[in-house]
């Protein structure tokens, strides 16, 4: 009895179309559970070893290469007046030694066609373009936008994406052998700061930071808020903004003020003080 | 743990012996079942090559040791950080040396289809 239910399972279990459809699903399921596994837990893992192994000096040299090539990417110097200038380099200053955060922070103005735009890069480079200062002023809304940068730089956002595309180019190359990816790789980090493809959780890390920042001084976060609309114009145009990442805008208000509304208790933002 | 190549050699030559005495219409049904059975040592290598995944374990149809080997690699993902390396690693150990050996596995495994195809004419 036994021999036959063997025999006859074993007559299933040879048929090709068995061992193919099992090789089919075996894949899928692997590389699901694999994907799943790296997205989520082993390379912000690594990430996280590398960044804390890498001396800063390495980041640093990145970042001011990147800053220099900006020319040649369709920045051009600041047409903000001298006292603009000096006006934007004061509330960064200000906030650079409230924060108490070292001089490895510095800003960086440029003008950049008709964009409003500010973003991070390696060793905690932030630029800010002409536009966005004309269109939010000296006041509040350019200090919780700067803010927000300093968020990224201080978390390191910006080497974290850098690292987690050259791991991804590299575990592609590992496993499918086509070493031509490693350029593509690099010219992907490049691209990704470019692009600030940061994910959901570190711009909310930053908006924190930012929201952070007005709550522990009993203000209202609500000038992140009016940036973020101020800003959003932009994004419906299509255009390189400051707010074309996720999460979205609306989340995004909703966050800050989820965060306002509970006080200085924390909650969903997760902000302490 | 491998059979030697001359081992397997011989063996398929019996086995040739084998299907050659059969009526000619058993040995044309013998060669289309064999044509169908039958595996390919650079494909299994291929699968091997993805060898945490078991898959070929499945080519050969050695169904269970291949779900058993998905179980473990998948406890091994999810459990990475936490010393599930260890069992990814251990699968490795168990199934990478079957890579530099695929050649004699997989003429083992013919041999193993031939016989039982033959038995089935003789019979």
């Amino acid at each position: 009895m036994r021999d036959t239910k063997t025999s006859r399972w074993q007559s299933v279990t040879d048929q090709p179309v068995f061992q193919w459809s099992a090789i089919g699903l075996t894949v899928i399921i692997s590389l699901a559970v694999l994907l799943w596994q790296l997205e989520s837990t082993l390379i912000p893992a690594a990430v996280d070893h590398i960044i804390e192994e890498v001396p800063p000096e390495f980041f640093d040299e990145i970042g001011e290469d990147m800053v220099s090539d900006l020319i040649s990417s369709g920045f051009t110097e600041s047409t903000l007046t001298s006292k603009q200038q000096a006006e934007v380099h004061a509330v960064f200053d200000g906030l650079r030694n409230e924060l108490q955060l070292d001089a490895r922070h510095t800003l960086h103005l440029y003008h950049w066609a008709t964009d409003a735009n500010a973003f991070a890069l390696p060793g905690a480079q932030i630029v800010v373009t002409d536009e966005l200062v004309h269109r939010l002023g000296m006041g509040d809304q350019l200090k919780a936008v700067l803010l927000h940068e300093l968020g990224h730089t201080t978390f390191q956002h910006v080497e974290a994406s850098m690292l987690r595309a050259s791991l991804i180019g590299l575990g592609s190359v590992l496993l499918i052998g086509d070493i031509s990816y490693l350029s593509l790789a690099a010219a992907s980090v490049s691209t990704t700061v470019l692009e600030r493809t940061f994910s959901r959780e570190q711009e909310i890390e930053a908006d924190t930071y930012a929201a952070r920042y007005f709550l522990a001084r009993d203000e209202d976060p609500e000038a992140l808020v009016s940036a973020l609309e101020n800003l959003s114009a932009e994004v419906e145009s299509g255009e390189h903004a400051w707010l074309s990442t996720h999460p979205s805008n609306e989340e995004r208000v909703r966050l800050i003020r989820g965060a306002y509304s509970r006080g200085k208790d924390g909650g969903e933002y997760g902000v302490e003080i | 743990m491998f059979e030697s190549t001359e081992a397997l050699r011989q063996e398929s030559d019996k086995l040739r012996r084998r299907v050659t005495q059969l009526p000619p219409d058993a040995r044309r049904a013998y060669y289309a079942d064999e044509a169908k059975l039958i595996k390919d040592p650079d494909t299994y290598a291929v699968l091997n090559y993805f060898f945490v995944f078991g898959l070929h374990h499945f080519y050969l149809g050695k169904f269970f040791t291949g779900l058993i080997c998905l179980i473990l690699y998948i406890v091994g993902m999810l459990t990475f950080l936490v010393g599930g390396w260890i069992i990814i690693l251990l699968l490795a150990l168990f199934d990478l040396p079957q890579l530099f050996f695929s050649q004699r596995i997989v003429h083992k495994h013919n041999n193993k289809i031939a016989r039982r195809v033959v038995e089935r004419y003789e019979n």
